[in-house]
């Protein structure tokens, strides 16, 4: 219901039973957060949203109170700003205070807050926070000394991903945010997305970082390394540096990483494409030969979402396609195929895949993925670490030249920019399934997404006679509440399921660069939409490389969830 | 009408007693309710005070003792555990009725007197070596001459015993007692003949405000949860008693278990639940215990469970047991933990009452404030408010502890003051020294200092004197205590009990602990530094509590900083001593003492060198010693061997 508050003496409208956060913010009064997530239910954990309202002794949190009509708020009376500046002394009084050496130095929302509320010294003197850095994951990295408990790590991976590999321990002075019995990322149920990470207003979570093994690489005259972009990583920058779907980016930075002494620069999108023609093969072959016990097939390219169902979910596992993801097909085919016809020996060649996952430093560590000891992989770089690289190389993307990505694998079609979001690759495998499937009809391609971000995320496709039926989820949550959901109603028309775990897809991936707020997805996604429509080709399979590669190799049969299973 | 078997006992009680409104008509019903209650018996009745207050002051040897003696002797005599009557410095306690004879209480009874007391009162002489503290007086028995009644006992003369009615008096865990005694007849009465939205306006009628601290009406709560639309509502009694210095729930629920039973069936009858939990401390390992056996028997009865006594009301009662955390006393932490997850508050609004336990309505109610709906349910409103003040009906239990000479479980109505309290119940300071305040719990209660000792025991009495009633912990000072020291051991509890959710509650009590500390730290000589940081801590010191009361998520993170914001408006030239002077008036803060040794007095005997642990007296023997004050810990060791008294402090 439509109603009026005032606040710091000027009447705003506003919505009866919204918090008086949202209504503040959306009218452009400025109030600091530290816990507070959009979406999430309010914990008040943080305290630094506190407002003054007439009638209330204390201060109240303006995240958790409900607006009412005629309410009067002051959101900078001295009170509140004395409050404010405390509670940020607060929590700096045991801070380990080394922003010079920390990797969110400019980007820690603790140092912003400090600057707005212009703290100028210590004010309180504790011990600085100690604690043991865990660094056994594969992907994630924690300190927890750096940790100011605002607990969105802990909602998001409870909440979005029903993970709970961290909660907080121990009471009073002494809480933390920590892993099962204190064991190490490593050992609990963690899915390695990295969320985590992209909610962190501080440094206490990190990707684990193989910037200094790239680095290595470079200066190893021995070695070619070959760095491999995936398209959604082309959006990620492109969003983050401000350039347009037109500007060239893959080019722009292929002549970046030229400069840094990479020995070859490729496109992903190729490997991208051969993924999407094997897993609609798979869907095709499942629907041909009337394969209940497989069906619906699921995606397999998200690691997160693979340790997921092997650890929460092992009945699920039949249902994954056996297809390996777009950067480990990259990996395999410059080490193997690649290194054959170019008279290179495999293990003088580097890869590195550069992506917004963290999660794909995890799969490059799977037993699968390596061929005696040595991973498809050597190195994955989230989009974060590929501009720490050029930054401690001086190097500016926009006043880079423009260089091709080395053949073969110099093109994609529109199908490897879908993927790079929710919803994209169920589009691009349906299309793909359509062209298999369709033999001599001459109907079109017609895929309906509904527009809505939170609507029904699912369509149906027809091809000839039959419907198939297509759907997406990102999120584990999401996830879960489908399967739950396809099981409850017994339905059996859904046939294929893209699941993504992270929001919104790679888009929202944990290896993107840290922003605020759930907006910056739908601008990568909006992004990847626009450059698919400078790509060449629509279909994956009219990618020439894909298709020539296909021709070759039968590809097919690769058991990806026995191994999966581990 | 004589009662034979159990099974006709159970018979007799529901059908006669409780089913059957005109129970109080019949004489010969009335007669064997007091034979079921106890209070006229056929064989020697003994009762012995078995609470955990009398467990540690050894109740359970003279328990066996007792046991031993009767199978000695094969004596025909009825031995009972019994609940605390509330004087725990008497326990233990024994109680012992004769045919037709008033019962008697002797108090202290060691397992070594047992036998010259048995062989006394078994052949109906009074013990000369133990007199009784007092006779239950009672109109249908044979007053014992010479012996003064229990409303003529100094500990109990000022009480109004409502809710402890039946403390130390009955068998805690026999449901018979109880139903005998008049328990279970309201909420039969109340389902039989009320509507739960008259339940709630009988109660808001009564003014019946919540005794866990905050004051909150008890009607208007269960007002807003019947009202709430929901498919499923909870009734939750809060028995996480964890204020430092109280005891009185623990102590009645073991005394009394029922009741509470009875209470919370009320209580979700009047919102609708259907279900009722009891939040109850692990440690409360008794407490639990009778509840259990209690809430066995009532089921047994069919009092709870499903469809009871055929009225279609279905209501189970779970007993839940909380981990030890004092953060489980905030009800939204509470609902948190019954839930499973970490006990940790939420914010409010949405209130318990719109949106608890998994987000359907939800009342959470202290002990204390149930006990009294059975009553003001039986006894009706009038009743209920004859006793107390104006604005403050009923009456508040307290647990007397501290420099006292008596101490225990004390009820006493609204409207007495607290020097009533502290000099005539609880019998006056024990030591020599002055009265220095009154501690009336630290989560949500206050200071009493000697100038406010006449207030009442009043909601709006306190309110107006800057304090609150607190939960009823009731702690007496005398001058030997270092109110620094206190304030700094109380914030020492919150830092340790704080839930770590929000920043002002878990950083703040910890930088506000080190400030505190550094006031009663040894002073070291040549830190500068240290000097600095204790006159800047404490400077900031009002400051940051202030910010902490404000901006806390719960009530008990507001409270935290009390304590201090207390000593400081009491006690501050106490507070500037430790800073300034660096002196302890009550000579507690044995780091601030200087130990030195005089001259004069000294023969050099050695015996200080030999002992002091870290080396710190030089001296060679037969000449005087001396204290290296930059070495010494000020543990007093030197001071207590010394036979000269030439070890002095500064």
């Amino acid at each position: 219901m439509e109603c009026k508050i005032e606040v710091n003496n000027k009447m705003i409208p506003a919505r009866e039973g919204e918090s008086l956060l949202e209504a503040l913010r959306e009218h452009g009064f400025k109030i600091p957060t530290l816990c507070h997530m959009n979406r999430f239910s309010p914990t008040g954990a943080c305290r630094l949203c506190v407002v003054e309202v007439e009638g209330m002794k204390d201060l109240v949190t303006s995240c958790s109170y409900p607006v009412k009509d005629g309410m009067k708020v002051k959101t900078n009376s001295q009170r509140v700003i004395k409050a404010r500046k405390s509670l940020v002394e607060l929590l700096l009084s045991n801070h380990p205070d080394d922003c010079l050496y920390c990797q969110r130095n400019g980007h820690c929302e603790l140092q912003w807050l400090a600057g707005e509320m212009n703290v100028k010294e210590r004010k309180y003197f504790a011990g600085k926070l100690t604690d043991n850095p865990d660094y056994s994951s594969t992907s994630v990295a924690r300190d927890p000394a750096k940790c100011v408990l605002c607990s969105r790590c802990v909602r998001i991976c409870e909440e979005v991903q029903r993970v709970t590999a961290i909660d907080f321990i121990s009471r009073g002075n002494e809480t933390k945010v920590n892993s099962a019995f204190r064991k190490g990322l490593n050992v609990s149920s963690c899915i390695q997305c990295g969320q985590c990470i992209q909610v962190c207003p501080t440094a206490a979570l990190l990707d684990i970082s193989h910037l200094e093994k790239v680095q290595a690489a470079l200066g190893n005259h021995k070695k070619q390394v070959m760095f491999v972009i995936s398209p959604s990583a082309i959006a990620s920058v492109t969003e983050l540096m401000g350039f347009k779907a037109k500007d060239k980016v893959l080019e722009r930075l292929t002549a970046a990483l030229k400069r840094l002494g990479a020995g070859k620069v490729f496109n992903m999108g190729t490997a991208a494409d051969i993924h999407v023609m094997e897993e609609a093969g798979q869907l095709a072959e499942m629907l041909k030969n009337k394969d209940k016990e497989h069906q619906p097939l699921m995606s397999s390219c998200c690691p997160s979402w693979v340790r997921y169902v092997s650890v929460f979910r092992p009945k699920v596992l039949p249902h994954l396609a056996s297809v390996k993801s777009p950067g480990h097909i990259a990996g395999s085919l410059l080490k193997t195929d690649y290194a054959r016809e170019h008279g290179i020996a495999g293990e003088n060649i580097y890869t590195v895949s550069i992506t917004p996952c963290v999660a794909k430093k995890y799969e490059a560590s799977w037993e699968k993925n390596t061929h005696q000891g040595v991973s498809e992989v050597d190195a994955v770089l989230t989009v974060r670490e590929l501009f720490r690289l050029l930054r401690s190389f001086g190097l500016n993307l926009a006043q880079m030249e423009e260089e091709a990505p080395d053949s073969p694998y110099q093109q994609s079609s529109a199908a490897a920019y879908k993927l790079g979001y929710s919803g994209g690759k169920a589009e691009a495998v349906a299309r793909e399934l359509f062209r298999i499937m369709k033999g001599n009809s001459k109907e079109k391609f017609r895929f309906l997404q509904p527009k809505s971000m939170a609507g029904k995320r699912e369509t149906q496709v027809t091809i000839g006679k039959k419907q198939v039926g297509f759907a997406w989820v990102s999120s584990i949550a999401e996830a879960e509440d489908y399967l739950d959901a396809l099981r409850e109603e017994g339905r059996d028309d859904i046939h294929y399921i893209e699941v993504m775990a992270c929001l919104g897809g790679c888009a929202g991936g944990g290896g993107q660069p840290i922003s605020r707020g759930f907006d910056k997805p739908k601008a990568r996604k909006k992004l990847c939409g626009d450059m698919e429509k400078t790509a060449t080709w629509q279909s994956a399979s009219e990618n020439t490389v894909a298709a020539d590669f296909f021709a070759r190799i039968p590809f097919r049969g690769n058991k990806l969830w026995e191994q999966a299973n581990k | 009408m004589s009662v034979e078997t159990m099974q006709d006992t159970r018979q007799f009680l529901t059908n006669k007693v409780l089913l059957d409104p005109r129970r109080d008509e019949d004489a010969g019903i009335r007669k064997s309710l007091s034979y079921i209650a106890g209070e006229r018996v056929h064989n020697p009745m003994i009762y012995v005070g078995m609470g955990t207050c009398g467990r540690i002051a050894g109740a359970e040897r003279t328990f066996h003792a007792i046991k031993e003696y009767l199978e000695d002797q094969d004596a025909n005599v009825t031995l009972v555990e019994g609940g605390c009557v509330g004087l725990c410095k008497e326990e233990p306690i024994v109680d012992i009725q004769l045919p037709g004879k008033a019962r008697l209480s002797f108090g202290r009874v060691s397992h070594d007197q047992v036998q010259s007391l048995l062989d006394d009162i078994l052949n109906d002489n009074l013990p000369d070596a133990k007199p009784p503290q007092w006779q239950y007086p009672n109109p249908i028995l044979q007053k014992w001459e010479g012996i003064s009644t229990l409303q003529e006992h100094p500990f109990f003369s000022g009480q109004q015993r409502l809710l402890m009615e039946h403390c130390g008096v009955i068998d805690p865990v026999s449901i018979d007692s109880y139903i005998a005694k008049g328990g279970y007849w309201a909420f039969i009465d109340t389902i039989s003949s009320n509507t739960p939205a008259q339940v709630c306006g009988i109660i808001t009628e009564s003014g019946l405000s919540g005794r866990g601290g905050g004051g909150y009406p008890a009607g208007k709560k269960w007002l807003a949860a019947l009202e709430a639309v929901s498919d499923n509502k909870y009734m939750v009694c809060n028995a996480v008693e964890s204020d430092p210095g109280s005891y009185m729930n623990r102590a009645i629920i073991e005394s009394n278990p029922h009741r509470l039973i009875e209470a919370a069936l009320i209580a979700s009858y009047a919102i609708g639940a259907s279900k009722a939990f009891i939040f109850i401390r692990e440690e409360f390992s008794l407490a639990i215990a009778r509840l259990e056996e209690a809430l066995k028997q009532a089921r047994d009865y069919g009092i709870t469970g499903h469809h009871i006594f055929d009225s279609g009301v279905n209501i189970e009662v779970v007993i839940k047991k909380g981990a030890r955390a004092f953060v489980c006393g905030e009800e939204t932490a509470l609902n948190n933990s019954i839930e499973g997850k970490r006990a940790m508050p939420t914010s409010k609004p949405p209130y318990p009452a719109e949106q608890g336990l998994w987000q359907h309505p939800t009342i959470v109610n202290n002990v204390e404030t149930l006990y009294n709906v059975p009553l003001i349910m039986k006894n009706g409103v009038e009743w209920f408010r004859t006793t107390g003040t104006e604005k403050s009906n009923g009456t508040k239990v307290f647990t007397l502890s501290g420099r006292l000479q008596n101490y225990g479980t004390v009820e006493v109505p609204m409207g007495t003051s607290f020097r009533d309290i502290v000099y005539d119940i609880g019998g006056g300071l024990k030591s020599k020294q002055d009265f220095k305040a009154i501690v009336l719990g630290i989560n949500t209660g206050s200071y009493i200092t000697k100038e406010t000792l006449d207030t009442r025991v009043d909601f709006e009495e306190l309110k107006n004197i800057g304090g609150a009633l607190g939960s009823g912990a009731f702690v007496v000072l005398d001058t030997g205590v270092c109110m620094v020291d206190l304030a700094r051991f109380f914030t020492a509890f919150f830092k340790k009990e704080s839930c770590g959710k929000c920043i002002p509650c878990r950083e703040g009590t910890a930088r506000m602990l080190e400030i505190m500390e550094n006031a009663t730290r040894r002073p070291s000589e040549n830190n500068s530094f240290q000097t600095l940081e204790r006159f800047k801590g404490v400077m900031q010191l009002k400051s940051l509590a202030g910010v902490i009361s404000e901006t806390s998520l719960c009530s008990l993170g507001k409270s935290s900083p009390n304590a201090i914001l207390n000593t400081l408006k009491h006690f501050k030239q106490e507070f500037d001593a430790h800073i300034f002077e660096r002196k302890c008036s009550a000579n507690i803060c044995t780091d601030l003492r200087i130990y030195f040794i005089d001259v004069d007095a000294c023969t050099g005997c050695t015996a200080c060198f030999k002992k002091c642990p870290v080396d710190a007296i030089i001296g060679s023997p037969r000449y005087p010693h001396y204290i290296v004050q930059d070495k010494c810990i000020g543990c007093g060791t030197c001071f207590d061997v010394c036979k000269f008294n030439a070890v002095l402090i500064k």
